[in-house]
């Protein structure tokens, strides 16, 4: 199966470059414009995420994964942070949750955390495996019409 | 980079921010900090023109409500139009229509920006 392996310095500036290349490649790989859209706004979620709370000195490195596989494109992004506890869903239900209070309230609130509910919402499967050494999140992206 | 270009809407008290670019993790709140410089000039009415946005993410989108926080201290406001359909899916997915308001086009968001207007 195809595979792109891309091994980034953990800085802001590298990240607009990967996140079109990545989104460039689904669309070769038949993802149409509005998935390669999204699949652009993931990987550059995933990957502020990364720099932000992971790899956060430019000497360590940020990987993205990339697999196509059939009708997917799995993504996984990983860093070197190590957080010793991080429960995804319960993290993203929390702030959509909170995200409801401040839209009803008409009210900005948290600044922080809206870029993994966008990638939960865009994307057909989103994990996480933590180890002592890094942290990976695994998103799974599903072309339109498929199974 | 995003640039942000401000025009008079002749006949009143409202500006136009034309936005170009791509707004994420770089743009530094570039929107928030124009609408700042105009409420320091006692403007508090806006019409963002997003046509020519070519991406968002979640820290332009923080952009965008920072300035609406700011507007909202002064009874003022900004409404929205021109966003792409990508871009507006990411809005949507959020949730974020109420607090970011989009319309059609300039005429409808010049209709709900008169109705902020005082008197």
């Amino acid at each position: 199966m195809p595979e792109i392996i891309i091994d980034m310095p953990a800085n802001f500036k590298y990240v607009p470059g990967v996140r079109v290349l990545v989104a460039r490649v689904s669309q070769a790989f038949g993802f149409n414009d509005q998935e390669a859209c999204q699949i652009e706004t993931i990987v550059d979620e995933l990957c502020n995420n990364a720099i932000e709370h992971g790899s956060r000195e430019e000497s360590q490195m940020v990987r993205i994964n990339c697999k196509i596989e059939n009708e997917d494109l799995e993504i996984v992004v990983i860093d070197s942070g190590t957080r010793k506890s991080f429960d995804l869903e319960k993290t993203i239900a929390g702030k959509l949750k909170l995200m409801e209070q401040e839209e009803q309230e008409g009210r900005v609130g948290e600044r922080r955390g809206r870029g993994l509910v966008i990638v939960k919402k865009m994307s057909d499967h989103l994990s996480v495996d933590l180890s002592d050494q890094k942290t990976a999140i695994r998103v799974r992206k599903r072309k339109a019409g498929s199974l | 980079m995003v640039k942000i270009t401000i025009e008079d809407i002749t006949g009143s008290n409202i500006k136009r921010l034309i936005v170009t670019g791509v707004m994420d993790n770089a743009d530094n709140n570039e929107f928030t900090k124009s609408v700042q410089e105009e409420i320091k000039k006692g403007n508090y009415y806006f019409i963002a023109d997003m046509t020519r946005v070519l991406y968002i993410n979640s820290s332009g989108i923080l952009d965008l409500l920072c300035s609406k926080e700011q507007l909202q201290k002064y009874k003022g406001g900004v409404k929205f139009y021109g966003f792409s359909r990508n871009l507006y899916d990411i809005l949507e997915a959020l949730g974020l229509l109420k607090m970011i308001e989009v319309y059609d086009n300039f005429e409808e968001c010049q209709k709900a920006i008169y109705s902020l207007l005082p008197g």
